[in-house]
């Protein structure tokens, strides 16, 4: 019965295939030695959201830069359905496929077992060591280095509004401290290493400033990666409470709009909301995908082995800041370009332990050892995805993020420091 | 505790609501159940924008009620279009009223995501330019509100298209129950081969309100794109549009098929819709545990279902819907 | 057929539609070919249009099929999807029949994903493999099936209305589908991973071994769902609750059980697709698990016109054009999934206006069809006469 059923159904395709020869034409690379390259790209949602559309710029303008085949997919879903489209990708001859969600690692994984030839590529994912494929590799950017520069640009739009005279009293808390506010989407390790790295930023230029004590941040979850209505209503609220500046991790212009009607200043990821909030955008940090997807293709051209695990950095061009808006504060440029020569050069730390403190207390900071000053001395991380930190990631009073080779490509830093307040979700039981 | 920004945004999100609400109650008082809304809502919110885009195009010190005005006419023109596919469809050609209005949904939601993202957001200036007359135009509201305390933040600071949702729809509870021509409608969707033998014209009704219904819902894409979101622009918009659009369609039942009780139901539900994201102003110094927090989105929906368990408990036969409702007209079957 | 046009003199339009007799079969199969062909010429004529790149109609409809035909896999997965929906579809044939309008599919569906995704996530390795697959059935359909009974319980004692109550369980469902991932994995992205153990057995190898077992279960309940409806006394009581309920009071038929038990049947079979769809394919659950196949499933039915026989050809075809879409989106490089949503709209519009063809036929006035006659005559009598020769090759 199965066979009968299975030779239905090679019958069945092999007629409709004649009518399938249609098939895809393309440019092809025309070297003689290098590999055929093939190119699958798996995205979650299409190029309608922000955070896809990065993925698919980045490999659409690498693949025609190199004149390789592209199959775009998108609307795949974190589910049975991504593996599908992996091996109907590889069935198709693509020799490299890369989707860019995280949910998709599993079904990813589970495609590159089952092909040991086509070489498999995800980004944000955590597993590529655990599962130790030859054909399965993450990668991800020190992007926690965009945030921070976007947190200095924050920085000085504060400084400069103070100067000014444009903030109010409800722009202070009781203690002085200036006010700003983030929009979250998951409390999960992605989401945190993103904000704090962002309020070091701040907190590096504020600390330099005489008459503002110091910096608290409000953060505030939407619970999802895309909704509208929530990600405006959330940054109006932190607004109504003082933030002199908002950020976001999410996918909406929620809270830029919200920010640009209230004119409170915006900075905001993976795409420059400039064009539409003229008024109030500072800059946007990015991961440019292109360096990463040469990267790739080559190595399937030239038949070289890639590396399990990738982070690329600002050297590689992968850690990106967009144009700076024309409210920024001045002099921005210049320091900015002064904090990434410092970054470049290894004398600034984003995650400078001697830089922030940390409180430890019944269900919160578990995994951390602090000193008598608050200050983190070790730190147990979760670097194999199980969701219990093990691995001890602070090196010469540094938390070293996405560091490879000895953790991973995929943010880990889930400590909650002192100075960033959880509006109205806690991370306990 | 400012609770200002909570009242505030309710009454901007509660007129889409309302305006998707009253679009669709036209069209099930003439008998028509229309799961196209949503699509409909999608397409006038295209509309909407294209006129912006149009006429700040040709000049961006437009004046704005001309602005105003021609982002209105053709937000009327867009739902309408695709309104009067739906009518013809199913008025004309008496095809099913359920299948015509879910393929509505699903090409309006794919019409307006074409019509954004290739043909207006991509030009030159187009999310700068409709961005400012988002903000300067449709959101620009009485200039002495912000002073005037709680009462002026909060109710005189909105832009011209939620007064004109709040009289629309005041205007059709009075077309329809204090009027002829309102009486004559519901007897067209309660009966229409008794209303045709009054000597209604139950066709001409029917087009005519269904025309009405769509250029009304069409006017909630219009609002959330230029008044709530002030013109600012995201290509992923038409799904945010089509998910109030359904919301709006169950709004209905729940309103009783009367737009004066919309006003109110609309403020109810998108008072529930938002009040998570201000759980640090409901209920101070609590922290939810992240799943928690979950939970309170499901507010507005377990209270629309007790609202709608009392009203059939408790009310009597003026709490269903209109008895022809989703039956094409077939004259010759009388 | 229809006199009073001839009476009213004084109203003698220029055009009125008439009903049609019942058109056989064989005859409306042909319009609904032709509408769909129209609908695809159309359709690819846009898309060719407005694709950056350069390709053809031959291109387009070679995509349609490899879409869904194209290769082994792609043909599994066919089978696959066209089992679900046709299993949703079914779901929804008896409540609808009734004039219970369930539009609740994907909340049920999610219910039963989500109570499937239990059982695995907390027996999962605890007890034998065949003692939780029964466990899951039960437990994920009784589940759905609730879903669906409370809306009627309602309806059936206090005439509440039935298509908001389901519809906001949907938006329930979604929630705790949600909550439960965020309970389970509070640090986590909201997607959760795979369950490792406990999943159902397929009926073979890979992608074949689960379509096959998705195939099997959904026409057994097929099945079993038609032979109910169309030569079972209970199908023939919903049949006259749905002509008209005072009726079916009338002479006898407990109208309240009927409804409620059919409700219960409806939630749970959504609540076996959503098993499926967590036990067996996903081994998870997710908001966007049930591909909105509650709405499908309703286009599928009102399509058929509630026919049991035209339901499967109906689904069969559906999850073609969705299939053969997101094919021809790949490969005419459309980045966005609007295309699909224009391309699936138009289309159903097509089939939808045809729709009116098979049921009412256009009549102009007399003096205006006597001169229309005196052209189309000779053309229908010329493929009458060639259709008629067939017939008479067919009979030697």
């Amino acid at each position: 019965m199965k066979k009968g059923l299975k030779s239905l159904a090679v019958l069945a395709v092999s007629v409709l295939s004649l009518a399938g020869c249609g098939g895809e034409t393309g440019l092809t690379n025309t070297g003689s030695a290098k590999t055929k390259v093939k190119v699958g790209l798996i995205t979650l949602h299409d190029s309608n959201s922000t955070y896809d559309k990065n993925f698919i710029d980045a490999m659409t303008s690498v693949c025609e830069k190199k004149g390789v085949e592209l199959i775009v997919k998108s609307g795949i879903a974190e589910e049975t359905v991504c593996y599908d489209t992996a091996a109907d990708l590889a069935d198709q001859g693509c020799n490299l496929v890369f989707a860019d969600s995280f949910g998709h690692e599993e079904h990813m994984i589970k495609a590159a077992r089952e092909f040991p030839d086509v070489q498999f590529a995800h980004a944000t994912g955590t597993q590529s060591k655990q599962v130790n494929l030859k054909n399965f590799h993450n990668a991800f950017a020190s992007i926690y280095e965009g945030r921070y520069l976007a947190g200095v640009t924050a920085g000085l739009k504060i400084v400069e509004l103070k100067k000014a005279g444009k903030l109010e009293a409800k722009n202070f808390d009781d203690d002085g401290n200036v006010k700003i506010g983030y929009v979250g989407a998951y409390t999960y390790a992605e989401v945190i290493s993103g904000y704090t790295s962002y309020y070091l930023g701040v907190k590096s230029i504020i600390d330099e400033t005489e008459d503002i004590p110091g910096v608290v941040m409000d953060v505030t979850f939407t619970g999802s990666w895309y909704d509208e209505t929530k990600e405006k209503e959330s940054a109006n609220n932190l607004i109504s409470r003082g933030a002199a500046v908002i950020s976001q991790h999410a996918d909406s212009m929620g809270a830029p709009s919200a920010c640009e009607t209230a004119g409170v200043p915006n900075v905001s990821y993976n795409g420059s909301t400039a064009s539409r909030c003229p008024n109030t955008f500072l800059v946007s940090s990015k991961i440019n995908w292109a360096p990463y997807y040469e990267y790739l293709i080559d190595s399937v051209a030239n038949g070289t082995e890639i590396d399990t695990e990738y982070s690329g950095t600002i050297d590689t061009d992968s850690v990106q800041l967009t144009e700076l808006g024309t409210a920024c504060a001045a002099g921005t440029a210049e320091k900015i370009a002064e904090v990434k020569a410092k970054l470049k050069a290894g004398t600034l730390h984003v995650f400078d332990t001697s830089k922030f403190t940390v409180t430890k207390a019944e269900g919160k900071n578990t995994g951390a050892t602090v000193d008598a000053n608050g200050h983190l001395t070790a730190y147990l991380a979760d670097i194999d995805g199980d969701f219990a930190g093990e691995t001890n990631v602070i090196e010469n009073g540094v938390f070293e993020e996405s560091k490879l080779p000895e953790y991973r490509s995929a943010p880990y830093f889930d400590v909650q420091i002192d100075g960033i307040n959880l509006l109205d979700v806690n991370f306990g039981d | 505790m400012d609770y200002i920004p909570l009242l505030f945004g309710t009454i901007e999100v509660a007129v889409i609501f309302l305006f998707g609400c009253v679009g669709e109650i036209f069209y099930e008082k003439s008998g028509h159940l229309n799961l196209g809304i949503p699509g409909i809502v999608c397409v006038g919110g295209a509309g909407g924008v294209f006129g912006t885009f149009l006429m700040m195009n040709l000049n961006p010190d437009m004046p704005g009620f001309v602005v105003l005005l021609v982002a209105m006419l053709m937000s009327v023109v867009f739902s309408c279009a695709l309104g009067g596919i739906y009518s013809f469809l199913t008025i004309t050609f008496r095809c099913n009223q359920n299948v015509t209005g879910l393929a509505l949904s699903i090409f309006g939601n794919g019409f307006t995501s074409f019509v954004l993202n290739q043909f207006i957001l991509p030009r030159e200036n187009a999310s700068t330019l409709l961005s400012i007359a988002g903000q300067k135009i449709f959101c620009a509201s009485l200039p002495f509100a912000k002073d005037l305390g709680f009462f002026g933040q909060v109710f005189l600071n909105h832009g011209f298209l939620v007064y004109f949702g709040l009289v629309v729809a005041i205007l059709s509870s009075i077309l329809l129950f204090r009027t002829k021509i309102g009486l004559n409608l519901r007897a067209v969707g309660e009966d229409p081969a008794t209303a045709d033998a009054v000597g209604i014209p139950v066709i001409k009704y029917k087009y005519i309100f269904n025309f009405l219904g769509a250029a009304i819902a069409g006017f909630a894409g219009t609002a959330y794109i230029m008044n709530y979101m002030n013109g600012i622009i995201g290509a992923s918009v038409s799904a945010d549009l089509e998910a109030f659009g359904w919301l709006s369609v169950a709004l209905v039942i729940f309103t009783l098929w009367r737009p004066h009780l919309s006003i109110l139901g609309s403020l109810i539900f998108g008072f529930l819709y938002i009040a998570p994201s201000y759980a640090s102003v409901l209920f101070p110094g609590v922290t939810f545990t992240f799943y928690g927090k979950e939970l309170l989105n499901l507010i507005p929906y377990v209270v629309t279902i007790v609202v709608l368990i009392i009203t059939s408990i408790v009310g009597k036969k003026n709490v269903q819907a209109p008895a022809a409702l989703g039956k094409p007209y077939f004259r010759e079957d009388r | 057929m229809n006199t009073k046009t001839e009476t009213k003199k004084a109203h003698n339009p220029f055009v009125r539609i008439v009903k049609r007799e019942r058109l056989p079969f064989r005859v409306r199969i042909w319009f609904y070919v032709i509408a769909i062909f129209f609908g695809l010429l159309v359709t690819s004529t846009l898309v060719i249009l407005s694709s950056s790149k350069d390709k053809n109609y031959m291109d387009f409809f070679a995509a349609m099929f490899s879409g869904a035909f194209g290769s082994e896999r792609r043909f599994w997965i066919f089978v696959q999807d066209f089992s679900l929906l046709l299993g949703v579809s079914i779901a929804l044939l008896p409540v609808f029949k009734m004039r219970f309008w369930n539009l609740g599919g994907n909340g049920q569906i999610l219910i039963g994903a989500m109570v499937a995704t239990i059982v695995m996530f907390y027996w999962g390795g605890k007890m034998p493999d065949p003692v939780l697959w029964i466990l899951m059935f039960i437990l994920a359909s009784n589940a759905a099936a609730v879903w669906a009974v409370i809306p009627a319980i309602f309806r059936v004692f206090f005439k509440t209305n039935e298509s908001l109550f389901t519809l906001m369980l949907n938006y329930i469902a979604m929630v705790l589908v949600k909550f439960l991932i965020s309970f389970w994995y509070p640090t986590g992205s909201g997607a959760m991973k795979t369950i490792e153990v406990g999943g159902l057995p397929s009926l073979g190898e890979g992608k074949m071994g689960i379509a096959l077992m998705c195939f099997t279960v959904v026409t057994i309940i097929t099945v079993a769902v038609i032979i109910h409806l169309v030569y079972s006394k209970r199908g023939y009581e919903i049949a006259v609750i749905g002509e008209s309920e005072k009726t079916a009071k009338y002479i006898g038929i407990n109208v309240k059980w009927r409804t409620i038990l059919t409700a219960f049947m409806s939630g749970a079979i959504c609540g076996v697709v959503g098993v499926l769809l967590s036990g067996l394919i996903n081994h998870t659950v997710s908001t966007t698990m049930d591909a909105n196949m509650g709405f499908t499933g309703i286009m599928v039915d009102w399509l058929s016109r509630f026919d049991p026989s035209a339901i499967a050809p109906v689904a069969f075809l559906i999850t073609l054009l969705n299939k053969g879409i997101g094919q021809v989106n790949t490969e005419f490089g459309f980045a966005s999934q609007a295309t699909n949503s224009v391309i699936t709209g138009l289309i159903y519009f097509f089939v939808i206006s045809v729709t009116f063809y098979t049921r009412y036929k256009v009549r102009f006035r007399s003096d205006i069809e006597e001169k229309m006659k005196k052209v189309t005559t000779p053309i229908t009598n010329f493929f009458k006469r060639i259709f008629s020769r067939k017939k008479k090759e067919e009979v030697k």
